[in-house]
């Protein structure tokens, strides 16, 4: 079995299981890290981001076929956003079977593979992945739609090993030949009728003999992990896992248990914080932030924890009585609401009780229909500029800061102290976020709420799941020098460690002992079980079988020829044999023992049998019926099955 | 051989009350706990005595599963768990689970509130049975014990309608509860995949019926219900609150719409907007076209359609009102059936089947003088439509399912026996499996056959199939193993290692014959020798003769037997052919090929 890591951020992963001949791939995820070399996308022109200055390549190499800018120190391309594919030179799209995904921030990379001419797999995910995935994938492309800006048309940029030397862009250099720009509306829609989608252990049957199902993973509505099992092995992938209480069905721990390889990926980024402390602050800083006559910007995803800080802040506010309207605002904040009310199956226990009320899941509804809770796609909705009040709370897209609606925001409240910008989202790295609107006044505040399973509970749940062999990514096994608690920061080598990254291959040895065999019950007819004194417990029998093999699986039928064998074992006792010879009408018998071996001599058939050490030889009868008695008495003696 | 018994204390040969028990692979079942509509004392309850011989139910049941929300499938529920007493688990979809407790309060309401019942289940006892339910999701297995698995299929009947696929070892079946196998306004079609039950137990309400096409019954619908308010007079839909109610909502909300019609539409009872947001929540179990569109447009908000007041029922002029229960057989719907019924120009339309002795039946049959309570007699003068709007599967419906999930066996229950017997005829004829269709109480007994399966030490395998014949298609190969059975695994080995396992030494056995040459023998040994291997070639099964070698000596060897030649060129004796117990068949044959070698010579 072979793993092929076509990834090298473990949080975005994408993997590539080979296995018995068939190619699964295990996640899909988009690394959106180069769009921070990026200038922020705009709707309209900001005078400020236009008029920053030209970036100057020392050797003065590039200047005339791309557009860089340069800010507080930093270098930015002012071009469309692109984005690191998933390493696709190591593999053959054609080859890939299957795709399983494990939730809805896994799979933005899928249309640059599913839409390949060469692709001709199928791809598993829940209902809810593939039904917010598209959302988050919608949304992406509209975010740059809106804003046209000038594709670099040769990419010359790429070509040069340019960025590999270059601090200013603060990217790994190595990889931006891999970039694309984003997929379209109709490669989105494509590719998702290529899904098909799947329930919690719901068993799928691929090729015939590897059977595929997932188990909820706590991380996110419809996330999950998965099983892929044959007679043989059972290979685990946890990825993007949760063991913090929020709204999603809560993980399933024995899913995994046991298993003989686990792969795992998508650990905490921020291992050492407390989600819940981080929330509390979070409330409080939006909480002083209103109460000083500021706005808050909260740059965010739309759907997942987003769903919490609503529920949270809005109780948080009420109860200081400061009761100023939350806006939301994206392309899809709108169908993002309306599904996390149609998914009660795929919440926690408490979420699900209160659609047999009849009541929805979420607060949101009960927030909007009270005016507490705003939605528009965009702040250049005619109906957002009319019912924007201030001072107020904006969560809006994109968290990079990048492209989306926290662009404009950003710029129009970012030379007032009493504004802040809080960052929730550990993807992105905040300081990098605001660095094109350098130098800003707005308080910047981050309070990553990072649910992912930490290293110290990944650790615990590996130790009740014992995996044979663990894989994961290099750096999930590299602890900080001087360390003292390796268990808070990486995963503990305890069990059969295999580390791998991008773009590299990893050999896993699986020991495969058994094969299941189904056997014809006509056969259990000739199975008759013998016990024995020597162990208890265990009852034997020797099988004469017709074995076939079709579609990977094996069968047991009637032979065509019925000739039974049997076993014999232990010592023969001589005075035993001899009692019985002569009971059998054997006569003239003599016996003549030397050291360990007797020799028996039965003169009138002029047969000889040898007795000696676990053996019996029985010389010189030509006369079958004779040798078949005395076979008979040898085999009669001894035990046998 | 397993087998399954199959005993209906309800639905058998019957519609109403469904209830059937199972027993397979040491596990019992309960599919469905119904009540029948059309009677009023202990028979509209299963006879729960019959399980377990009226011992206690938890002893007997490892489960039970409701399959949807209708009270002939889930009416009796409470009264099982709360007042016979089960406290084991419960499973049904989550719509199921939502809506079953309201229906069942409603029933109960009608039963104790107006009729003044005694000894009926409780409000609190649906709350409690209900805490005993486990919902499910389509398509996941859900574990009942570590023999017995679960899994719901969508059935498209009504909200939250399941099929189940129920399997303990290598034992299954499926029970389809009742489906549809056509997509309607508001649900998909049914849909199973090729499960290969050993038995299907389908439902058959309308086993002889082909419905005419959906869109000729919707118009009919439409313009029986035009005509009728035209003239002036009162439409009457009774129907579940929830269910078909929706789609004829939808039917008659579009048309209104299109029409530009005035006239008032109630649904009655506070059930509309509470339904009305089961079917938003559940949005998922609707079909494709309601799923895509319902973040911009809500299917389920009428505009036409309004709550409906009690004293709306002598107001004046035309109106069309939805009232529960469906089959007239007591509530609100019959309420205004007896205030319409007298007068010609109110017409009532029948939207679904309806069970023998309601007044939904008997007037569907023609009755013109109804008994509506005791010594109440009522004239009907209005007009009776039936729409068999009812979504069930008709017969093609039903062998279209038989082709989807290839059972072994079939057997029918929620239908008439005249037309399950046309039924079974068409199915067995057709598909050429048992089919069976028992009366309630009488049991069905189906074999399957064993299912028996080993480990095999791959050494072993790899030995008897080389690597290429493990992925090539059908080959077959004897081999010679031994089983290990342990208390629930049996394990195929090669026989040492069962030696080994026990603890004990192979004792071989061995034999050598020596037959002689007789004195006349003029020929060479390596002549012998060769006519003997020629011999072999011709008369040894090509398994036998693989393994043939000639050694340096000039013996041959086959698997554990050797055949030797004894002395020198011109002083030969005789031959010796030596084997091992197991080859026992090889020694036999060997010495017999060179004693007519030897004659040959
Ligand atoms: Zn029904």
């Amino acid at each position: 079995m072979k793993l092929y890591s076509l990834s090298d951020n473990p949080n975005k992963p994408c993997y590539l299981l080979k296995h018995k001949n068939s190619m699964i791939m295990l996640d899909c995820a988009l690394d959106l890290s180069s769009i921070m070399s990026f200038l922020p996308l705009t709707m309209v022109t900001s005078p400020r981001l236009s008029q920053l200055s030209t970036w100057t390549a020392r050797d003065g190499a590039m200047e005339d076929s791309v557009d860089f800018r340069e800010n507080n120190g930093r270098a930015f391309i002012n071009a469309e956003p692109e984005f690191l594919l998933p390493e696709l030179g190591m593999i053959n799209v054609g080859d890939i079977d299957v795709i399983l995904i494990s939730n809805y921030t896994n799979m933005l990379a899928l249309p640059f593979i599913t839409e390949d001419s060469n692709f001709r797999g199928e791809v598993y995910m829940t209902e809810p992945t593939a039904l917010i995935g598209r959302l988050y994938m919608e949304e992406l492309i509209e975010y740059i739609d809106r804003c046209p800006k000038p594709k670099v048309a040769q990419k010359i940029y790429k070509e040069i090993e340019f960025f590999g030397q270059l601090g200013p862009f603060h990217t790994d250099g190595s990889k931006v030949s891999l970039w694309q720009e984003i997929y379209t509306l109709k490669n989105v829609a494509n590719c998702l009728t290529k899904v098909k989608t799947v329930g919690f252990n719901q068993k799928l049957s691929i090729f015939g003999n590897l059977q595929v199902s997932c188990a909820s993973a706590g991380y996110c509505v419809g996330s999950c992990n998965w099983m892929i099992q044959s007679d043989m092995e059972k290979i685990g992938y946890m990825a993007s896992s949760s063991t913090f209480t929020t709204h999603p069905k809560p993980i399933e721990h024995q899913f995994l248990r046991g298993v003989d390889v686990l792969l795992i990926a998508s650990l905490n980024q921020t291992p050492l914080a407390n989600p819940n402390t981080l929330l509390g602050e979070l409330c409080q800083a939006v909480e002083n932030t209103l109460k000083s006559g500021g706005n808050v910007l909260i740059p965010c995803s739309s759907a997942g924890v987003v769903y919490d800080l609503f529920e949270c802040l809005s109780g948080h506010l009420e109860s200081k009585g400061i009761l100023n309207t939350m806006y939301f605002v994206s392309p899809v904040a709108h169908k993002s609401l309306a599904y996390s009310g149609i998914l009660a199956e795929w919440l926690t226990a408490a979420k699900q009780q209160k659609v047999y009320i009849p009541e929805e899941p979420f607060p949101h509804s009960h927030l909007m229909k009270c005016g507490r809770l705003k939605v528009y796609e965009s702040i250049a909705d005619e109906a957002f500029m009319n019912e924007f009040h201030v001072p107020s709370v904006v969560f809006a897209g994109h968290p990079s800061l990048r492209f989306g609606d926290s662009v404009h925001l950003m710029e129009l409240w970012q030379n007032d102290p009493s504004n802040a910008v809080i960052f929730t989202e550990p993807d992105f790295n905040y300081v990098d976020a605001v660095a094109p609107f350098q130098p800003i006044s707005i308080k910047v505040l981050y309070y990553p709420i990072d649910t992912l399973l930490t290293f110290s509970q990944a650790n615990k749940l590996l130790r009740e799941m014992r995996p044979n062999v663990l894989v994961t990514h290099n750096v999930y096994n590299e602890a900080p020098a001087n360390c003292t608690n390796r268990s808070e920061v990486a995963l503990e080598p305890e069990f059969r460690f295999l580390t791998v990254k991008r773009p590299e291959v990893v050999q896993i040895p699986i020991k495969r002992r058994i094969q299941k065999v189904e056997m014809d019950p006509k056969l259990a007819d000739d199975v008759v079980p013998v016990e024995t004194e020597f162990k208890k417990g265990v009852a034997v029998s020797s099988l004469t079988a017709s074995l076939t093999v079709k579609n990977n699986q094996c069968t047991l039928g009637k032979p065509t020829n019925t000739t039974k064998i049997s076993h014999p074992y232990g010592e023969l006792s001589v005075k035993q044999f001899t009692a019985k010879l002569a009971k059998q009408g054997f006569v003239d018998i003599k016996t003549e023992t030397i050291g360990n071996a007797t020799t028996i001599h039965l003169p009138r058939e002029g047969v000889l049998i040898r007795l000696e050490d676990h053996s019996t030889h029985i010389c010189d009868s030509v006369d079958t019926t004779v040798r078949s008695r005395i076979q008979k008495i040898v085999l009669e003696s001894l035990g046998k099955f | 051989m397993s087998e399954i018994t199959i005993t209906p204390l309800g639905a058998g040969q019957d519609v109403g009350r469904s209830c059937i028990l199972i027993s397979m692979g040491g596990k019992n079942i309960m599919l469905d706990c119904g009540m029948h509509m059309g009677y009023q004392d202990e028979r509209r309850f299963p006879d729960f005595s019959y399980i377990n011989n009226g011992g206690p139910l938890d002893d007997f049941l490892d489960c039970v599963i409701i399959s949807h929300f209708h009270l002939d499938h889930c009416g009796a529920l409470p009264f099982m768990s709360e007042m016979i007493g089960y406290t084991g688990p419960i499973y049904m979809t989550h719509p199921t689970k939502a809506i079953c407790p309201i229906l069942l309060e409603d029933f109960r309401k009608i039963c104790v509130d107006k009729k003044g019942e005694q000894n009926f289940f409780s409000q609190g006892m649906i709350r409690d049975c209900m805490k005993k339910v486990i919902p499910c999701n389509l398509h996941e297995t859900i574990k009942v014990d570590s023999e017995l698995e679960i899994k719901a299929y969508y059935a498209g009947h009504v909200l939250g309608a399941a099929m189940f696929h129920i399997k303990v070892g290598h034992i299954s079946i499926v029970y389809t509860g009742d489906y549809n196998m056509t997509p309607d306004r508001h649900l998909g079609a049914a849909w199973i995949d090729r499960c290969r039950p050993d038995l299907l137990i389908t439902e058959s309400t309308y086993a002889t019926t082909i419905r005419d096409s959906k869109r000729c019954r919707e118009r009919d619908f439409l313009n029986k219900v035009h005509d009728c308010i035209e003239r002036g007079g009162k439409v009457l839909i009774p129907a579940f609150a929830l269910g078909r109610a929706q789609e004829l909502c939808i039917l008659l909300e579009t048309y209104w719409e299109r029409m530009n019609l005035k006239c008032p539409i109630y649904f009655a009872a506070g059930l509309t907007e509470k339904a009305t947001n089961y079917y938003k929540m559940f949005i998922t179990w609707t079909n494709q076209k309601i799923r895509n569109t319902f973040v911009d447009h809500n299917m389920f908000d009428f505009k036409h359609i309004k709550p409906f007041d009690r004293a709306y029922i002598d107001n004046p002029g035309p109106m069309v009102v939805f009232a529960t229960p469906g089959m007239l057989h007591a509530g609100l719907s019959l309420q205004i059936f007896k205030k319409w019924a007298p007068f010609e120009e109110n017409m009532v339309i029948m939207p679904g089947y309806c069970v023998s002795g309601t007044v939904g039946a008997k007037i569907l049959n023609g009755a013109r003088r109804v008994e509506i309570e005791k010594g109440n007699f009522i004239d009907v003068k209005l007009s009776v439509e039936y729409l068999s709007f009812s979504a069930h599967a008709d017969a093609k419906g039903i062998m279209q399912l038989i082709r989807q999930c290839e059972p072994k066996n079939v057997l029918l229950v929620h239908g008439e026996g005249d037309k399950m017997k046309f039924l079974k005829g068409k199915i067995e004829e057709e598909f050429k499996i048992p089919c069976y269709m028992p009366a309630n109480g009488e049991t069905t007994l189906i074999s399957v056959p064993e299912h028996i399966v080993l480990d095999v030490d791959l050494p072993l395998l790899k030995r008897a199939l080389p690597q290429a014949e493990i992925v090539s298609e059908k080959k077959s190969k004897q081999i010679h193993a031994a089983i290990l059975m342990y208390d629930n695994v049996m394990k195929l080995v090669e026989p040492e290692d069962a030696l080994n396992e026990l603890g004990v030494r192979e004792h071989q056995i061995r034999f050598t014959t020596t037959i002689s040459i007789p004195e006349t023998f003029q020929g060479s040994t390596a002549k012998l020798a060769e006519l003997v291997q020629d011999l072999v070639k011709d008369k040894l099964p090509s398994d036998d003769q693989e393994t043939m070698q000639m050694l340096q000596d000039g013996s041959l060897s086959l698997g554990s037997a050797i055949v030797r030649v004894n002395g020198f060129e011109d002083d030969m004796k005789s031959v010796c052919v030596s084997w091992a117990n197991e080859d026992e068949d090889l020694g036999t044959q060997l010495v017999s090929l060179v004693q007519e070698a030897v004659c040959i010579v």
